[in-house]
């Protein structure tokens, strides 16, 4: 057997193995699942009424926002369900709980992340393809392409995680500062990229990088330019680039249990 | 024992509950720092839509803006309601607080507002901060500022009627957090989180005039910006109107629920 | 063959030095004091193939540091070691393939799954084929007696079923070396007995067995070799045998004469510890007084009906060792707080 399949063979059976954990709790699953999917509705209505008032929100009119929430709710179910541990890995690392997964023959980045699936988001993945769908229709733009860019959204929103999720390595427990700056960057990636200017334009371009996100996909879906295509996979690179070497430079400094000096 | 024992002792007690708390100050770091983030991107949102002069609907961008601080500061101010009473309910505990020579509901609402008044106003304190850095000092008049300050008590007790039927509602369902997630999207669409709702679609408007939501967020917010008397008067009396009303209802729900713990002791 | 072997191995720490008190506090968000802590000083070891070695030491000594930078989990600040020739901290991955772990306080299994669940994940991690898993994990059921609980959720087990079963999922991949961090901590008589038996057994089949606890009924039914380490340093390795010899000085006499007497007469070197009618349990100093003239001195007294000589407990000889290595290490209460945490 060669490594990838052997790799494959191991990341279906944690998924399983993920699945049956969650069906311990089938009730409360399906119950988020529902909710999710309503919550991600009701803040369409928000635009709705906008675009009811101005016909378009520098340039941006309801099937861009479409695309925009489709993108966005889309890429985020991916990674809640396939790296769901994606915004928990800084309370891990505080708590000193990577010593199961480095004492284990895998990636550790890799085993952390996929150690853990939220199941609801499923809720938000058929609500991100609904819109996706209504919204490629709707500019005549190409599903597939929507669909590359649902994952490239979900892998700069994982990426960007595990970056700010490594500051634990360094700064003790900081999940609340994780857990903002992700957020931060879902929020700037469910509003128009033309909102964004000046100084605003460089925070979503370069430090939370929402542009690459949702602002610049949707724009190229909008109207093709394979410049745009490269642009953002180039910004998957580099951040995921950036992301591993933190968190190796991070991984050295592991302290283990040793770790958790708060005690007040 | 001597009073600098007792000094020590007590001092000793407070000093360690503050930084048990540490946890709380974190959360509201965070919480201000999501703040800030909303303020910011309504800020560029409204700028794009409206630009630095113009109005939509009557509102100019930084009355916009402050609108948001003030129903934000609102939403965003952390009680310990819901768990507590619900905590009171699941345990039992509700028993023998009900054999305590006071009114539990009264209780709960004096701990409520003290709660509310200091993490509202630090709230406001933050996000008013940042809003007057995005969008400079709005010109506040002080009968506005009178009646936002009359609107957001009366507001608060509307929300707490609210919280508390949620929270009672334990005694009947195994969970009532479902309900307080419905009733937060309710504050965000017809309670006019983001949005004054008078420029909803005609349909929602006066649907949104007739639930107490709104009473929470949009009038004491509406309040600070306008200063108009005439639309006070409206909130006022709507709240008022929803106050009782909820308090019946409160009552009620309360009685029926006692019953049921009576049922259930044997 | 070395199974383990280190030169020089070291570890340190920073650790933010937080002030007591609410003003400490505050104080500490803006002003960083950092202190230097040693958790292991300079060790040099060699352990062979097929070894059990009993790694012990007091609370904060830096058994745990050690376990942590053999397995790869933690990065040494100075020097080198070998795990069956790898390098932990660099090839950790090739390494996992061929250690197994069982750390007492943490656990391998899925809390809400059955043991089942989680063999067949370790299987997968392991890359074991279909046909080896199975039948490793049906030889592990068989010999761990798992099969009642294996599809029970681990949250229900009790902690002598579950450290059985972690023990057992430490095994699945057929290591060669098994690393133990307290495996029998808080367990009862039974549950313990049944645990040593299966590591000795474990043993005895050529793995290498590193094992780290405080109950020295482990380390003497388990281990022929003990190393104990305080305050970072290195203390003692060598034998049981040659511990206890090394270190016992005293023996302890228990004696009944044919009829009771008054008492021993004082005797340097001789300790009477208990005495009750015609029975005695003397502390003797082999140093001092020879086994054969207290005998002597005994029978002057009356008829000896019946003698044992024993030695005192190995609780008694290690806890010694520990008080006489106190206070001598500079820095050693600082460990013992970062023990703590």
């Amino acid at each position: 057997m060669s490594t990838g399949a052997k790799t494959l063979r191991w990341l279906l059976a944690q998924w399983s193995v993920n699945l049956a954990c969650a069906m311990a709790y089938r009730t409360s699953f399906l119950m988020q699942a529902i909710f999710m999917v309503l919550n991600d509705i009701l803040l369409l209505f928000f635009w709705w009424v906008l675009l009811q008032l101005v016909p378009d929100i520098g340039g941006w009119g309801m099937a861009d926002v479409w695309l925009m929430y489709g993108l966005v709710a889309g890429g985020f179910s991916l990674v809640a369900i396939f790296a769901g541990n994606y915004n928990r890995i800084s309370i891990i690392i505080a708590e000193g709980q990577l010593d199961y997964y480095l004492a284990l023959p895998k990636n550790v980045l890799l085993h952390v992340l996929v150690s853990n699936t939220s199941f609801s988001a499923v809720g938000d993945l058929v609500f991100g393809l609904v819109l996706g769908a209504m919204g490629c229709r709707a500019l005549g733009a190409s599903f597939l392409l929507f669909l590359l860019f649902m994952v490239t959204a979900g892998s700069l929103l994982c990426a960007f995680s595990v970056a700010t999720n490594s500051l634990a390595f360094f700064l003790g427990r900081s999940e609340a500062i994780s857990r903002q700056m992700s957020e931060a960057l879902t929020n700037f990636s469910m509003y128009p990229g033309t909102i964004y200017q000046g100084a605003a334009r460089f925070v979503v371009l370069f430090l939370v990088p929402a542009a690459f996100m949702s602002h610049i996909p949707v724009e190229t879906l909008r109207s093709f330019s394979s410049t745009n295509v490269w642009l953002i996979l180039a910004a998957n690179v580099v951040l995921w680039a950036l992301a591993i070497a933190v968190f190796h430079a991070g991984l050295r400094r592991y302290e283990s249990g040793n770790q958790v000096t708060l005690r007040g | 024992m001597s009073w600098s024992k007792k000094w020590r002792k007590y001092s000793a007690v407070a000093i360690t509950a503050a930084q048990s708390r540490a946890a709380y100050w974190q959360e509201m770091g965070a919480r201000t720092f999501f703040f800030a983030i909303v303020l910011f991107t309504f800020s560029g949102l409204w700028g794009r839509i409206i630009g630095t002069d113009g109005t939509l609907a009557g509102y100019s961008r930084q009355q916009l803006v402050w609108y948001l601080t003030l129903t934000e500061a609102i939403t965003l101010s952390a009680t310990s309601l819901l768990q507590e009473v619900e905590q009171d309910v699941k345990t039992g505990q509700i028993a023998y607080l009900l054999a305590k020579p006071l009114n539990y509901l009264l209780y709960q609402a004096a701990y409520y507002f003290g709660e509310m008044a200091v993490t509202t106003s630090l709230n406001f304190l933050a996000g008013g901060l940042v809003a007057w850095a995005l969008v400079g000092l709005p010109a506040i008049t002080l009968s506005g500022l009178a009646q936002a300050l009359i609107l957001v008590v009366l507001g608060a007790a509307v929300r707490f009627c609210l919280l508390a039927a949620i929270a009672l509602l334990s005694f009947f369902v195994e969970e009532s957090r479902p309900f307080y997630w419905i009733y937060s999207k309710f504050i965000f669409t017809l309670g006019g989180l983001f949005l004054p709702i008078d420029l909803y679609p005609d349909f929602f408007r006066r649907l949104a005039a007739l639930l107490p939501f709104q009473s929470i967020t949009y009038g004491p917010a509406r309040a600070f910006i306008s200063g108009d008397w005439g639309q006070f008067a409206n909130s006022a009396n709507m709240a008022l109107l929803w106050c009782l009303a909820l308090t019946g209802l409160l009552s009620w729900e309360f009685a029926k629920g006692v019953k049921q713990i009576n049922v259930n002791g044997g | 063959m070395l199974a383990i072997r280190t030169k020089n191995l070291g570890k340190e720490f920073w650790r933010q030095k937080k002030a007591s008190g609410l003003l400490g506090s505050v104080r500490s968000l803006y002003q960083q004091d950092k202190e230097r802590v040693v958790a292991v000083r300079s060790l040099d070891l060699e352990i062979a193939a097929g070894e059990s070695v009993a790694f012990i030491g007091p609370n904060g000594a830096g058994k745990s540091t050690t376990i942590k930078m053999l397995t790869g989990i933690l990065h040494p600040s100075y020097g080198e070691a070998q795990v069956l020739g790898l390098t932990p901290w660099q090839e950790r991955q090739r390494l996992a393939f061929h250690i197994g772990t069982v750390f007492g306080q943490k656990s391998q299994l899925w809390y809400h799954l059955p043991p089942a669940d989680s063999f067949f994940l370790l299987g997968r991690i392991y890359e074991l084929d279909q046909r080896t898993f199975e039948q490793r994990q049906a030889e592990l059921v068989e010999r761990f007696e798992l099969k009642e609980f294996f599809h029970v959720p681990v949250r229900k087990l009790s902690l002598g079923q579950r450290m059985r079963a972690e023990l057992a999922a430490a095994l699945l991949h057929a290591p060669q070396v098994l690393f133990l961090d307290e495996p029998t901590i808080g367990l009862d008589v039974v549950a313990r007995q049944s645990m040593r038996n299966l590591i000795k057994e474990i043993n005895s089949l050529g793995i290498t067995v590193f094992l780290t606890s405080h109950d020295t009924g482990d380390i003497e039914n388990l281990c022929r070799r003990v190393i104990m380490i305080d305050n970072g340093n290195l203390v003692i390795d060598q034998s049981i045998n040659s511990l206890k010899r090394d270190h016992l000085a005293a023996k302890i006499i228990r004696v009944r004469l044919e009829h009771p007497v008054e008492g021993l007469p004082p005797i340097d070197g001789a300790q009477v510890l208990k005495h009750k009618g015609a029975g005695l349990k003397i502390s003797l100093d082999t140093k001092k007084l020879s086994v054969d003239e207290l005998y002597m001195r005994l029978r002057q007294l009356a008829p000896i009906a019946d003698i044992t000589i024993g030695d005192p407990p190995l609780e008694d000889i290690i806890a010694n060792i520990y008080r006489h290595n106190q206070g001598g290490g500079e820095g050693h209460e600082l460990e013992q707080e970062v023990a703590q945490i």
